[in-house]
């Protein structure tokens, strides 16, 4: 007796069926993933920008509906610059304050009343008049809003109120003397205040509201750029056919027709992509892949031309953090001892393949800021924070009570090894752990390198001993790199929390202090209190500074000229930078 | 009889989601990190700057995703939310839902990956049966080697080198994306086209790299197959 089997395979037909619809749900994909996208007009290719953003997961925009940059899931990096105008730019390449949304500003004596004159004759996008009301509506929120949004507390520590006094003027009152509020609303690399339109943010939830819907015209801005689609693949910017600052005479209309922001990709990738001129600009590349691309595409260049530093310098000069509360990371000697022990040279050579320089201070070496180098020019020759010094460090420790043990390692009277494990993330750590850990390896300090998940944490926490990061501090003056190393302000309550080494010093706070309520304009005043500060943190050395920071991108001359250069420094190329536009408005066709 | 049958396959099916929910609840509390300040930090550091206020922004979200309750209570209210499908929002990328992101991502991974399943499936079965049979082209023997020797490849791995062939040196395909930059999706030939020539690489990768697994195993199976009595019997009898 038989029995039938039941089918355990498919038919072959119904296999055909399967692939079929499964191949037309591939093709579908696209629809079925995002809202309803408008269709933008054709563009020719040589009037589109085509760029591979610095932000992305996994090749993708998972922020492609969010332009309210308020949101903290909002990263303005991704596009939402080129939508919320500023009240003024400032570039640190051209020394230069654009001002911008804004005509005029004037505070008060006492820094506790600013006053701002806003442009007339502005329009958002969906034709209604942008005026005072605005930034009135904007800073008074984001007072209300606090720690809810990105810069409610930086606003909340300061402003009490602002007022609309008529359509185009502005006063601000400070509940404490603020007279870098206005340059804190000024865009320049990631530090800025973005206006925003009062008749649609008005009512919304800032936390959750996304300000997408582009059947409506949003996002509306009163900028040169109309978001036009915007999905996981791709973000779409094309240029209105008018511009406010292009009528007033500021800037010219872009020739830039269209922007085309893609997420970020594998370096392989979008090195192929530039050679290949499928993109006009990449967002950071190693040095050692420029050769390549420069073999491969003579239309390649960088900020510096073909030369080193194949890039520009960034405001995030790299330091090699120690833990100032962690034993023996505690004692200056200790801390000296291993800025001796270490060759910058090396770390450039070998971690960047030469194109990168020593940082002897922890402000970058902006036009600006040469009076604050050239006012500690003594101090930084007896207190040489570049110096290779060997001996020196050995003579350090020595005094300390450390010994070299029999396999070379500096031990303390109780035989402990004289250990420092360092962190890292991203591409400096990358670059700079293994060459810094081996560096002082070979000088007798049992060092490691990882680069942990959880790094930020960690370093937020003061859960390391060494740990390599930057300084996202000064740009004109030096008060906002002296303000990370407050253990404590009266001048400004909750304002010194970044203090990543745990250094504490109560002269220097003061001191500090002091700077705040200084007039950001009174150079002789800030170079008088900044060498005072440096008297007292240059001895002490609370973190060991290693490399400048710079940004290496590649610039695609095949359709686009007039990129910033160090010869024609108007702007930096970090199109990521919230000076961005900068760049766009100044491109032109080849 | 039948009755208890089933309800005992629908506890064990609901005990181990409930397992699985678990330890997907559980396992990223182990690291002892909170994703909201890692998220923060995160951000801050692509932006270079830490803002100030960073540990009440932390503290202000740990309340609103109730990421400061005990653990007990989290993990109560999570398995009521499970249960009521409510995924609720995504830290990671917020303010976006994990609904909004699943509801995104799963056509594309469904359909590049049911689509290079089936055809892998069809090609590999189909190549495989061939090889065992005796009458297939003497070539064919030639073709396997290849493809069980890039069957032992990570299709991601092979993938970087179709691009460097063929998107990179040749050009002749997209090097990524869904589709090109500046496209608009529409329901047009010239979009679906473009596209399908940006599915190429993806779905060859994982075809070629499974095809050969399928083969193999077909291959194997057509082999026991032609030994068995009643084949034997059949060919006895002509």
């Amino acid at each position: 007796m038989t029995r039938k089997l039941p089918a355990m395979q498919p038919a072959r037909r119904d296999l055909m069926k399967a692939g079929l619809a499964a191949g037309a749900l591939a093709t579908l994909a696209p629809w079925a993933a995002g809202p309803a996208a408008a269709q933008p007009a054709a563009v020719p290719r040589d009037r589109t920008m085509t760029l591979v953003a610095n932000n992305g997961r996994d090749g993708r925009w998972a922020d492609h509906e969010l332009w309210n940059a308020y949101c903290v899931g909002a990263n303005h990096q991704n596009g939402a610059m080129l939508i919320y105008e500023p009240l003024a730019y400032y570039s640190a390449q051209a020394d230069k304050t654009y001002m911008w949304l804004a005509e005029s500003y004037k505070f008060s004596p006492d820094f506790k009343q600013l006053t701002i004159k806003t442009r007339s004759g502005i329009k958002w996008s969906d034709g209604a008049p942008f005026s005072a009301e605005d930034v009135a509506y904007t800073l008074n929120t984001l007072r209300d809003y606090g720690p809810k949004v990105k810069w409610g507390i930086d606003v909340q520590q300061a402003v009490t109120k602002a007022t609309a006094t008529d359509a185009n003027t502005v006063v601000v009152d400070f509940a404490i003397p603020s007279p870098r509020f206005f340059f804190l609303m000024t865009y320049k690399y990631d530090i800025g205040v973005y206006i925003v339109p009062k008749h649609i943010y008005e009512g919304q939830d800032w936390t959750t509201f996304k300000h997408f819907d582009l059947a409506k015209g949003w996002p509306v801005s009163t900028g040169p750029w109309q978001v036009v689609a915007a999905s996981v693949e791709q973000k779409v910017f094309d240029r209105r056919p008018t511009w406010w600052a292009a009528d007033a005479g500021l800037a010219p209309l872009p020739q830039i027709l269209r922007n085309i922001w893609l997420p970020s990709v594998a370096e392989q990738q979008a090195a192929q992509a530039v050679i290949t001129n499928q993109i006009d600009c990449t967002a950071l590349i190693q040095p050692l892949t420029f050769p390549t691309l420069f073999a491969q595409n003579p239309k390649i260049t960088t900020y510096a031309g073909r030369r080193e530093p194949l890039g520009v310098m960034d405001w995030w000069p790299l330091s090699l953090y120690v833990n100032n509360e962690v034993k023996p990371f505690d004692d200056r000697d200790v801390r000296w001892a291993l800025s001796y022990y270490i060759d910058r040279k090396q770390l450039v050579d070998v971690g960047y393949a030469g194109a990168s320089q020593a940082s002897p201070l922890p402000l970058p070496a902006f036009k600006p800021l040469e009076p604050y180098f050239a006012a500690v020019k003594d101090l930084l020759a007896k207190y040489n924070t570049n110096e290779v010094n060997p001996a020196k460090g050995d003579a350090l420790l020595a005094g300390k009570g450390y010994k070299k043990d029999s396999a070379g390692i500096w031990s303390d009277a109780k035989g402990e090894h004289l250990k420092i494990d360092i962190i890292g993330f991203g591409a400096s750590g990358n670059a700079l752990g293994p060459v810094l850990s081996e560096v002082l390896k070979r000088r007798g300090i049992e060092a490691g390198f990882s680069l942990p998940p959880d790094f930020d944490d960690r370093f937020q926490q003061g859960k390391f001993t060494g740990a390599i990061y930057g300084h996202g501090g000064s740009i004109n003056e030096p008060y906002n790199t002296l303000r990370l190393y407050q253990g404590a302000s009266i001048a400004v309550p909750g304002g010194h929390q970044a203090n990543f080494s745990r250094w504490k010093n109560a002269e220097y706070d003061k001191i500090v202090d002091e700077m705040y309520g200084t007039d950001p304009t009174d150079v002789a005043k800030l170079t008088a209190q900044w060498r005072r500060a440096m008297e007292i943190w240059l001895p002490d050395l609370p973190d060991i500074q290693l490399v400048e920071n710079f940004h290496r991108i590649a610039l695609n001359t095949t359709r686009w000229k007039n990129w910033p250069t160090a010869e024609n420094a108007y702007s930096n190329d970090t199109h990521w930078a919230l000076t961005c536009a900068i760049m766009l408005w100044n491109l032109q066709p080849v | 009889m039948q009755a208890i049958y089933v309800v005992k396959r629908f506890g064990v099916f609901l005990l181990i989601v409930w397992v699985a929910a678990t330890l997907n609840f559980f396992l990223p509390k182990l690291s002892g990190q909170d994703p909201v300040r890692t998220k923060l930090l995160q951000e801050a550091a692509i932006g270079g700057n830490v803002q100030v206020g960073m540990e009440e922004m932390v503290k202000e979200y740990d309340e609103r995703f109730g990421l400061n309750r005990p653990v007990l209570a989290q993990y109560g209210s999570y398995l009521y939310d499970i249960a009521h499908l409510d995924l609720n929002y995504s830290i990671s990328s917020y303010p976006r839902t994990v609904k909004e992101l699943i509801a995104e991502a799963l056509p594309w991974t469904v359909g590049l990956l049911a689509t290079t399943t089936l055809l892998s499936f069809a090609i590999g079965t189909l190549l495989g049966a061939l090889l065992a049979w005796p009458r297939a082209p003497a070539w064919m023997r030639y073709l396997m080697p290849p493809l069980w020797a890039l069957h032992a490849i990570p299709f991601f791995l092979f993938g970087l080198i179709l691009v460097y062939v063929f998107a990179f040196k040749l050009q002749l395909l997209p090097m990524f994306g869904g589709y090109s930059p500046g496209a608009a999706p529409g329901l047009d030939w010239e979009f679906i086209s473009d596209v399908a020539a940006h599915s190429i690489l993806p779905a060859l990768s994982i075809i070629l790299v499974s095809v050969g697994g399928w083969a193999l195993a077909m291959r194997g199976m057509m082999v026991t197959t032609m030994g068995e009595d009643y084949v034997v019997f059949a060919e006895a009898k002509g």
